[in-house]
């Protein structure tokens, strides 16, 4: 299907009264004035605490432990371990049966695998006593040399058949067939690699569990797929699904380190087992090395252009580091490939992905899946070819990006209303790119310079082999107001807001009228959870043909009630009225009050919904930086970003959320690293030593929106908070590098990288 | 179990001496916290803290005879925007308003951050480049002077004996001062020093004379750039041999640390921090 | 055990504390919740509070030392339920996103407020140098303090 020229532009429908409009966050209130209560806020009667033991060795076998005198200490209740908690293995980024990602992970471990890895628990009846039993804990390890380094790990895993790397091959066209040499063909090849990062939420990990009547195992979590949990914690506890309830708490940021499931198995277990409720809350040093990281990478790319810059072909061969657990880590590499076919129309193109463990911290999902780490690699080499071929780096991606309604060449879904050309074009003019963009460094100490990257990231899982659906209630109570049952996470990125601002844009009632439900695996429906850039695009969907329903239901009973016709009645306002008599005006409740009297039957309704497409969603980041050739530290001193959103539901979180990618960008560019030595120790588990963008660091970001609607999403919208962290790190990389005249290919940039590859000029 | 500790709250210099009369290697004196806290041995060991946060006069700031005082419990922030210091000791006031975040700065004392004695520790070479002595104030009321390069005897540890504490340190008021100091560390702000670089020197008619030039982070004392301060000897602003000074400190950055993998960058981030260092000394007549 | 008397968020108590215990675990323990633990380090930012009106964090306080001291969190803020400018201009500017730092923010921006009534945008980028936050890239947040600053010039 293209169609497109007759897009009809829902939004720009002058009469909109919620969606395209700065919406105050429904929860800001009571995060002002911290009447939100996180995890760690939150006391039970009885609550027991858990501490966690984590192994100092990076490669271990524990030949004892000794617990008598941690369980001689007043106040400690039980210690577990391997020895007395389910030897089940389990794969953490596993949400769905039939999903078959290697099961290499159990709650406690007798044979660590990195320094973080869990050894034993140990609750009491505080925390203070929890850790004073975990330092009386007496363990003899026996250490084995540590794999580091993924390069190593691969030779090493294919040593022994039972540890063969994960490998993932995409292609279309016939790469191979290339012949190069002969009409001027062009070849450049760039070799990237990506670090290890800290997802940094200020709220460290959290999690509370205990069993109610029945036999039911309640968690809360701030958690991104409340189902994704239940899933797991069933089949670790060999316990119901229906009687494992998860409950979504309050979530002081997570990007992805919060998706996996980490501490909710243990804590549920360890509840089910003592039946009291217990807390477990980890520090920030725990946090850094024992839960999730975003994947490092090694990437090579080699791509084919015509002298004139089209690209002819790419072939791409990506190594991705696991960690110590295979985790999501495969999907995370496979997401990077898909990623390769929906920016540039390139005939020829093949992928290649290895994921292997070493010793290190597990990694996991961050904030784009793999976009930032294979656009980081593939970005970096557009620019190497712009160089190249001495051609502006913008002319270069503009001859070959895609179109709107492309087809993904490799049978994926459409690509949509895909505006990155327009995103290119407008965002170049605005920043004056042209006359900024220079070839050859300037002279002087510190030196600017101007980058830029493109990008693109998913709406959801359509297209792939994980499910995409969602499923809400939605009633309409007898004062008028409107109750949202779904599975939703708020994350901190305005979900619930968002949800609301469709529903009561549909109903046309007051947006203060309209509250939406967080998960509950008990009470709430089926979601997949906030992953994969999904919850506006499928969810918003979902709420919004739910809501035309339960309106169409509302008019239909009404009509019944009133005697008028269906066709006379007009929904507005929060009134239901007569077009041809206007004396017949009456307010939601007290028609939905009458149906309740006269018809006994509730106004609400029911949506499984299924998600069938997967649009694009594309941006384009411009930034100026200043190299100081003599410290190497770089500073942004200017910053445009160009978003491709489809149409922005609340335009003032679109741009919080556009902020929030730059600075983690600019954070991975710059300057986070979680780094190991030999020995696999961790030599940064602390923000003292772990520099994220504090505000000095921070530029002034000049945000602009294409807005072209998105004929399959919720009034035209598509996702933003993912791909607002995927171009920052390649426009920055390239920014420096064009500024100072190097080609730093190693990630973060350092000022010793600088420094060093400003010596080797 | 940690043992159980009691803590006392001196309010003044004669109750502090009757705390160190009293004191002993298991006896903690507390200020600004902010690096006790953290690295946790408040945890463990100690089974007194004397709280000098409320000992009054400790945290003065003023010019008495021939010296700029300072009490030992001074905050970072009240160093940095106090006029004496930043006329007489400027070099101390840079090193005060680039340390922590503005919180820690609020909180953690000069005091604190000599007798840490990290070699990261920012007021150090600050007040060595001033010439700067500690009064170390003892439990017979008794006080010694020390001069500061003499207060590290190796890394994190300092000359202080259990019955000891810093009162105050003392600062030369020498006439034509300027100081100045600069750091680098792995962002602008709120950041660990990775090399510091403190500077005093006389300056009449735009002559240099008398430069005290010290480098941080380079081993546990600051390290007295001695070429980098012949150079300057007798140059004049105008036509300063910038090149020969900025060779002088990359120089003094291979001897100190020949081996370290860190070297390579420091020996060319100093010649920026000499750069920084120097436009500061050159400009203080528009900043002051 | 010593006994203190602190004035916590305009009430005098007198608590018995642990010479080891932290500030941050003493408010934390009166059910001070606005008192975020996110480092433990004095790094982070979210467990900032007054102690006689200037920003300090909490976890790297002990909390005997604040004895004759006043200490102010977000729950002394709001005056007969009204909202203080400060969280009043954070929610217009959606300086808020996941919420677990904005505590912290809000008393660092007190501080410079109550020293410092017309900040420049440097100052007030100083002035939460120590607080981060992963969310919003500060941006909204430097609005909303310059929202206030400007409010105040206006009136006057």
């Amino acid at each position: 299907m293209k169609p497109s020229a007759e897009i009809v532009k829902i939004a720009d429908k002058p009469d909109l009264k919620y969606v395209g409009k700065n919406v105050t966050r429904i929860d800001a209130k009571e995060k002002v004035t911290a009447a939100i209560k996180y995890l760690d806020d939150f006391e039970m009667k009885g609550m027991l605490h858990v501490k966690l033991l984590l192994s100092p060795h990076a490669n271990a076998i524990v030949k004892s432990i000794d617990s008598k005198e941690t369980e001689a200490v007043p106040g400690v209740i039980k210690v577990y371990t391997w020895c007395n908690t389910p030897e089940i293995k389990y794969n953490s980024a596993v949400f769905y049966p039939g999903q078959n990602d290697l099961e290499d992970e159990k709650l406690f471990t007798d044979h660590p695998k990195y320094v973080g890895d869990r050894i034993a628990a140990v609750v009491a009846d505080s925390e203070e006593a929890a850790e004073e039993g975990l330092n009386r804990l007496k363990v003899l390890y026996e250490e084995l040399i540590p794999v580091i380094d993924p390069s190593e790990a691969v030779k090493k895993e294919c040593e022994t058949p039972s540890g063969k790397p994960l490998e993932i091959h995409l292609s279309c066209g016939q790469f191979e067939e290339i012949e190069c040499g002969t009409d001027g063909l062009i070849i450049v090849e760039d070799e990237v690699s990506t670090q290890k990062i800290h997802h940094a939420a200020l709220e460290p990990h959290s999690c509370v569990a205990y069993v109610e009547p029945g036999e039911i195992v309640t968690i809360l979590s701030p958690c991104q797929l409340i189902f994704g949990v239940r899933y797991i914690v069933s089949k670790v506890l060999n316990h119901p699904l229906s009687k494992v309830r998860i409950i979504k708490a309050p979530m002081g940021g997570t990007f992805g380190g919060k998706q996996e499931v980490i501490l909710e198995p243990i804590c549920a277990f360890i509840a089910k087992d003592l039946g009291r409720p217990v807390k477990l809350v980890l520090n920030r040093k725990e946090t850094i090395i024992s839960t999730r990281t975003r994947a490092a990478t090694k990437g090579k790319v080699r791509t084919i252009a015509t002298g004139d810059g089209r690209f002819v072909g790419r072939e791409v061969d990506v190594l991705t580091d696991a960690g110590a657990y295979m985790t999501g880590s495969h999907r995370v590499t496979t997401a990077m490939g898909k990623k390769l076919f929906r920016l540039y129309r390139i005939p020829s193109q093949t992928f290649h992905g290895t994921t292997v463990r070493t010793n290190t911290t597990p990694s996991g999902a961050c904030r784009g899946y793999g976009s930032p780490q294979i656009h980081t690699i593939t970005e970096i080499n557009v620019d190497h070819l712009a160089k190249r071929l001495k051609m502006d780096p913008v002319e270069l991606r503009l001859k070959n990006l895609v179109a709107p309604f492309d087809d993904d060449p490799t049978g994926g879904p459409s690509l949509g209303n895909a505006r990155i050309i327009e995103c290119v074009n407008r965002g170049a003019e605005a920043f004056n790119w042209k006359e900024r963009f220079s070839f050859t460094p300037k002279k002087g100490r510190y030196k600017r310079g101007v980058g830029m990257a493109c990008s693109t990231h998913s709406n959801g899982y359509a297209g792939s082999i994980y499910p995409d659906f969602t499923a809400m209630y939605m009633r309409i109570a007898e004062d008028g107001s409107v109750l949202v049952n779904a599975g939703l996470h708020e994350l901190g990125t305005g979900t619930l807001t968002v949800i609301a601002q469709i529903v009561a844009e549909v109903l046309d009632v007051d947006i203060n009228k309209v509250l939406v439900s967080e998960g509950d695996t008990l009470y709430t429906p089926y979601d997949v959870g906030c992953v994969a850039s999904r919850v506006t695009y499928v969810c918003g969907s979902c709420a919004k043909e739910l809501a035309e329903a339960v309106l169409d239901k509302f008019k239909r009973l009404s009509s019944i009630v009133l005697e008028i016709p269906y066709d006379d009645l007009q929904l507005a306002n929060g009134i239901v009225a007569s077009v041809s008599n206007p004396a017949i005006k009456l307010s939601y409740g007290t028609l939905i009050a009458r149906i309740g009297t006269i018809l006994q039957e509730e106004v609400g309704g029911y949506l499984s919904y299924r998600s069938v497409t997967n649009p694009g969603s594309y941006a384009a980041h411009f930034v100026e930086v200043e190299v100081d050739t003599l410290t190497g530290l770089t500073a942004i001193t200017d910053y445009l970003a160009v978003h491709d959103v489809g149409r922005a539901i609340n335009p003032r979180m679109v741009e919080g959320q556009i902020y929030g990618g730059v600075q983690m960008g600019i954070g991975m560019a710059l300057f986070e690293e979680l780094a190991y030595d030999s020995r696999g120790i961790p030599q940064n588990a602390s923000l003292s030593r772990y520099h994220v963008v504090n505000a000095p660091e921070m530029p002034q970001v000049k945000v602009m929106l294409i807005e072209e609607d998105e004929p399959t999403g919720p009034f035209g919208a598509k996702s933003v908070g993912e791909i607002a962290a995927v171009p920052v790190t390649p426009a920055i990389v390239n920014a420096v590098n064009w500024a100072i005249g190097v080609s730093i290919n190693v990630l973060p940039l350092t000022p010793s990288r600088i420094i060093s590859a400003l010596g080797a000029l | 179990m940690s043992i159980e500790a009691i803590s006392l709250m001196p309010k003044n210099k004669e109750e502090l001496v009757k705390c160190l009369s009293h004191a002993d290697e298991r006896t903690c004196f507390a200020a600004g916290c902010t690096d006790l806290i953290p690295s946790q041995s408040y945890l463990k060991g100690f089974s007194a803290f004397v709280d000098l946060t409320h000992v009054c006069n400790m945290n003065l700031i003023e010019i008495a005879e021939d010296c700029l005082v300072i009490g030992a419990t001074a905050t970072f922030a009240d160093i940095a925007k106090n006029p004496y210091v930043q006329s007489y000791a400027n070099a101390l006031a840079l090193a005060a308003s680039q340390v922590g975040s503005s919180q820690i700065r609020n909180r953690a004392t000069i005091g604190g951050n000599v007798a840490n004695a990290s070699p990261a520790a920012d007021s150090l070479p600050a007040l060595v480049s001033l010439d700067a002595t500690a009064e170390v104030l003892g439990c017979d009321e008794s006080s010694r002077m020390i001069p500061v390069m003499e207060m590290i005897k190796d890394i994190n540890v300092s000359v202080l004996r259990p019955r000891e504490v810093i009162w105050a340190f003392r600062i030369p008021l020498r006439p034509h001062v300027r100081s100045a100091f600069v750091k680098v560390g792995g962002r602008k702000r709120v950041t660990i020093s990775r090399l510091n670089l403190a500077m005093s020197v006389e300056v009449t008619r735009n002559r240099l004379k008398r430069a005290r030039i010290y480098l941080g982070t380079l081993g546990p004392r600051p390290l007295l750039a001695d070429k980098a301060c012949q150079v300057c000897e007798n140059a004049v602003l105008e036509s300063f041999p910038l090149d020969l000074f900025l060779d002088a400190l990359a120089d003094k950055v291979d001897e100190a640390i020949p081996t370290r993998p860190s070297r390579a960058y420091k020996r060319v981030a100093v010649r920026g921090l000499g750069q920084d260092i120097l436009n500061l000394i050159a400009s203080w007549e528009c900043l002051h | 055990m010593v006994n203190i008397e602190i004035k916590i968020n305009g009430k005098i108590k007198c608590i018995d504390v642990n010479p080891r215990m932290r500030l941050i675990d003493l408010l934390r323990n009166l059910g001070l919740t606005s008192v975020k633990e996110g480092c433990s380090e004095g790094e982070c930012g979210t467990c900032t509070v007054l102690l006689d009106g200037k920003a300090v964090t909490s976890c790297t306080v002990l909390a005997f030392q604040a004895d004759g001291h006043e200490v102010t969190t977000v729950e002394g803020l709001q005056t007969n339920g009204e909202l203080d400018v400060i969280q009043q201009a954070f929610i217009e500017n959606d300086a808020v996103q996941c919420g677990f730092c904005t505590p912290g923010m809000i008393m660092a921006v007190k501080s410079l407020l109550n020293e410092n009534p017309h900040p420049t945008r440097e100052d007030i980028i100083v002035a939460i140098e120590g607080n981060l936050c992963r969310c919003t890239g500060y941006l909204p947040i430097v609005k909303a303090v310059e929202q206030i600053t400007k409010e105040s010039v206006d009136l006057q």
